[in-house]
């Protein structure tokens, strides 16, 4: 029955957009442009902007607590990924598992999992797919990290307003416009390992017109040589795998806004040697490597009205791909491979609509509903010799949700901002999501915030259907549940320095994790019951002229509540410290970047040790007129580290890059 | 089935809801409303709250002179807002300078962060002069400029040094004073 009247819905669905979407341009044709030369110096002030940078004035009045980083950072510390600059966020780390890198969040970092519990958005587009929700961070996220505005990172749940997967955080990443780039720019880079990077970008406003196309290759060799002591025996050429790091991309980008109207199209592919044998293959075998690709469109209406109205209506298109070729020792000659293919296949749209009205000051209330419509989530599996059809898994599925919040001045210096969300899905129980906030600002350099919000995340296709031994299906998952109690504290203690703490208390139940069934089977079931207690302390600061220092420490201890025992995957202490001089009067930037991550156990019943790692990089603005250079070293320390494996990597842990460089060349033949 | 009804009943209620509003609005809707939009609103009307001293301009026709170092987006964007009006029966003049000796003629001047690394040596060789300097960089009303842009959130405030304004003998009305976010004195 429900199957049946899917389509029908869908298609309400649709013609409700459009109905809005069109209703809403036909009242846009009446109007005119507003005249900012009228206004009045208070109504200037009050405008919400968009593009706003957040150098060393944290938000406030956010119910929530944030990280912003901007291009800038971004140059100025010769972050190469996004997994690069979310390794510098306090309370955050990465793991790489030498083929995809994973975001630990307060203490949880699953073993195996491809960030499901972390939302990604560009833009705010969902990136998280289909089939894995993998929000995808490392060199195989599909935007250049040099087209990246700024960054906003929400730490805690908010379901109540995105749904899905925004358990412990939500990560959106502000792309630049057209005036950011402003003419052409070439960007080229070389780095260890035979690394080689290029970028050729546009971008140019006529009048209301804007326009942005980017694209960017990149090819990487990878360690000539990965020693595995795993692996250290004469009929595994000695643990070394050779040749098998190679990581090569290709990204494209094109934002287009005319008026109110925003289309922006998004392609990025990534192919990666796996070195560590993964699942069971043969070691030093080159063959073994996974290619993803995720392409996007999404356009945008994005209205500021008078009457204190926003409105935002959204239509998407997503496609995300994934091909595993797996080097699987042969039944017959184990020295022979025969390989494995792996695919997933993922197609969605789908289209949201928001309005906010101001009703007083400070009284803002957001109401929006969202559609999404998972028209294909394929997995399939193949043996090629001899060939052998292992699994042809089709699905489809749909989901939709509708959210408020409300931000309500209660007195002059307290505020309520409390929201919920309800998402309907056809195969899983609805989830129906509340967040409240109170911020308190009994002066205006302190900011007090107390936050309660659950969240919760609907089991993928992959964890229920994916059956290839040695995993086995379990159609019966259900969503898992995560409630969370927080508060910050942010004080600005003189012009020049700002404190930020937070403690919090996080419980999730029904955690989805791979366990062993009878046999040597794998199954995903919802087992682990966990809480998460812990306090962040960051210390910002700038001085007059130059110096500008972030200093952040935090202290997590995640446990599993049935069996009192410390997650893995999980440091109990995170230290870092981002130092940025200026120099020749702002021409020059040298920056060091230290990290430090407490040792942890591994799902192996192993443990990596702690280890600090050190990067610093000197940063030239104009060096020559259109001219902008970045020397980095990274690990200068030359740090022997290691990070946990993930599932199906049979190593104990992963070896990661000792001291390695990068030199980046950037030309802006614009005016800037 | 009826779960779905009532969802879609919510749904249409909400998009008419939504809808209504947007006809009925009055007055001229904004686009998405950049920083330097707001930036340059705020530079056109920063000057209908500043008195220059007694003769400086030499004629109630004389134009007054917004000028922008070295950053054409937003001489571009400024020039749109300014159009053809004029603030106290002065023509507005919207002038793109390439250094400090050009600004002299100016009465107000807007030193950009991409023009920052000059903030000392731009505001050393005004003084004595009576030119309303406006910044957006921490730095720029220690070294002695008169306003300062802050983002704050999403919203662009401004900070003003009275000090600073009194030497360059520019009279801020107390309305410009109340709406700055710091007043330095």
């Amino acid at each position: 029955m429900e199957i049946s009247s899917m389509p029908s819905i869908r298609a309400l669905l649709l013609a409700s957009l459009i109905f809005i979407v069109g209703a809403g341009n036909s009242c846009a044709g009446q109007q005119a442009l507003p005249d900012l030369s009228e206004a009045s110096l208070e109504q200037l002030g009050n405008i919400q902007v968009y593009g706003a940078s957040m150098h060393l004035q944290p938000s406030g009045d956010a119910p929530s607590s944030i990280t912003v980083i901007t291009a800038d950072e971004i140059q100025e510390h010769g972050y190469r990924t996004l997994a690069d600059i979310l390794r510098s966020v306090r309370s955050f780390y990465v793991t790489y598992d030498r083929n995809y890198s994973s975001i630990g969040v307060r203490g949880f970092a699953q073993p195996g999992d491809y960030n499901t519990r972390i939302l990604l958005l560009v833009d705010g587009h969902r990136m998280n797919d289909d089939v894995y929700d993998d929000a995808m961070i490392g060199t195989e996220f599909p935007v250049d990290v040099e087209m990246i505005q700024r960054i906003e990172i929400i730490r805690g749940p908010v379901s109540s307003l995105y749904g899905s997967n925004a358990l412990f955080a939500v990560i959106n990443v502000i792309t630049k416009r057209a005036q950011d780039v402003n003419g052409l720019e070439l960007s080229a880079e070389t780095a260890s390992f035979n690394t080689y990077k290029g970028r050729i970008s546009y971008g140019r406003a006529i009048g209301q017109l804007q326009f942005l196309v980017s694209g960017s290759f990149y090819g990487s060799r990878g360690q000539n040589q990965l020693f595995f002591p795993e692996f250290a025996s004469s009929q595994t050429n000695n643990g070394v795998a050779s040749h098998a790091d190679d990581d090569q991309l290709g990204t494209a980008l094109a934002t287009v806004s005319f008026h109110d109207f925003t289309l922006q199209a998004a392609y990025g592919t990534r192919e990666k040697g796996i070195p560590t044998a993964s699942y069971g293959t043969i070691f030093n075998n080159a063959g073994t490597r996974t290619t993803d690709s995720h392409e996007y469109v999404d356009t945008r209406y994005d209205r500021i009205l008078s009457g204190n109205w926003e409105l935002l209506a959204r239509l998407f298109y997503d496609r995300y791909t994934y091909q595993g070729s797996y080097m699987n020792p042969s039944a017959l000659d184990p020295t022979q491979a025969n390989p494995n293919m792996d695919f997933a296949d993922g197609k969605w749209w789908g289209t949201q609509v928001q309005a906010t009205k101001t009703v007083f000051k400070g009284n803002r209330i957001t109401a929006g509903g969202e559609y999404r419509d998972n028209i294909r989530q394929n997995q399939s599996n193949y043996d090629l010799k001899p060939y052998s059809l292992d699994l042809n898994d089709n699905r489809n599925s749909f989901t939709g949700g509708i959210y408020l919040q409300d931000e309500v001045p209660i007195t002059k210096s307290l505020a309520l901002n409390a929201g919920i969300r309800y998402d309907y899905y056809g195969d899983v129980a609805a989830s129906t999501d509340p967040r409240a906030a109170l911020v308190y600002r009994p002066q205006s350099k302190t900011n007090l915030k107390l936050i309660y919000g659950k969240a919760f995340r609907i089991p993928n296709v992959y964890e229920k259907y994916y059956s290839i031994a040695p995993n086995v299906s379990n159609p019966a998952l259900r969503p898992e549940k995560l409630g969370s109690t927080e508060f910050v504290w942010e004080q600005n203690l003189s012009n020049h320095l700002w404190l930020s703490t937070s403690a919090f208390h996080i419980t999730a139940g029904g955690l989805i994790n791979q366990q062993p069934e009878a046999g040597n089977l794998l199954i995903f079931l919802n087992v682990q019951n966990v809480e998460s207690n812990g306090t962040e302390l960051e210390l910002k600061g700038q001085l007059p002229h130059g110096l500008e220092s972030v200093a952040s420490y935090s202290f997590q201890e995640a446990k599993d509540r049935d069996t009192r025992q410390f997650l893995n995957n999980s440091p109990r202490h995170l230290g870092k410290l981002d130092l940025v001089q200026p120099l020749l009067q702002r021409k020059l930037f040298a920056s060091l970047d230290a990290q430090y991550r407490s040792g942890m156990t591994t799902f192996t019943s192993g443990s990596v040790s702690p280890f600090p790692i050190v990067d610093f990089d000197l940063f030239g603005q104009r060096i020559r007129q259109h001219l902008d250079l970045s020397v980095s070293l990274y690990n200068i320390l030359d740090k022997t580290y290691y990070d946990p494996p993930s599932t199906g990597v049979p190593e104990g842990a992963i070896q990661q890059d000792g001291r390695t460089f990068r030199v980046n060349m950037t030309w802006h033949l614009g005016e800037r | 089935m009826n779960q779905w009804h009532k969802i879609r009943v919510c749904c249409f209620a909400l998009g008419m809801g939504l809808i209504a509003p947007l006809c009925r609005s009055e007055f001229a809707d904004a686009q998405v409303i950049s920083e330097s939009q707001v930036k340059a609103a705020y530079l056109f009307s920063f000057t209908k709250f500043v008195e220059w001293p007694a003769g400086t301009f030499a004629s109630a026709t004389d134009p007054i002179r917004l000028c922008i170092l070295n950053d054409r987006p937003f001489q571009a964007q400024l020039t749109q807002i300014a159009g053809n009006k004029q603030i106290a029966g002065h023509p507005v003049l919207v002038i793109l300078v390439q250094d400090i000796k050009q600004s002299r003629g100016c009465h107000e001047l807007f030193v950009g962060s991409s023009q920052s690394h000059e903030n000392v040596q731009i505001i050393d060789s005004l003084r004595g002069t009576s030119v309303l300097t406006v910044g957006e960089t921490n730095d720029f009303l220690e070294h002695g400029g008169i306003i300062n842009f802050i983002v704050l959130g999403d919203h662009v405030q401004f900070q003003v040094n009275q000090k600073a304004a009194t030497q360059a003998r520019l009279h801020m009305s107390s309305q410009l004073l109340s709406v700055a976010k710091h007043v330095f004195k």
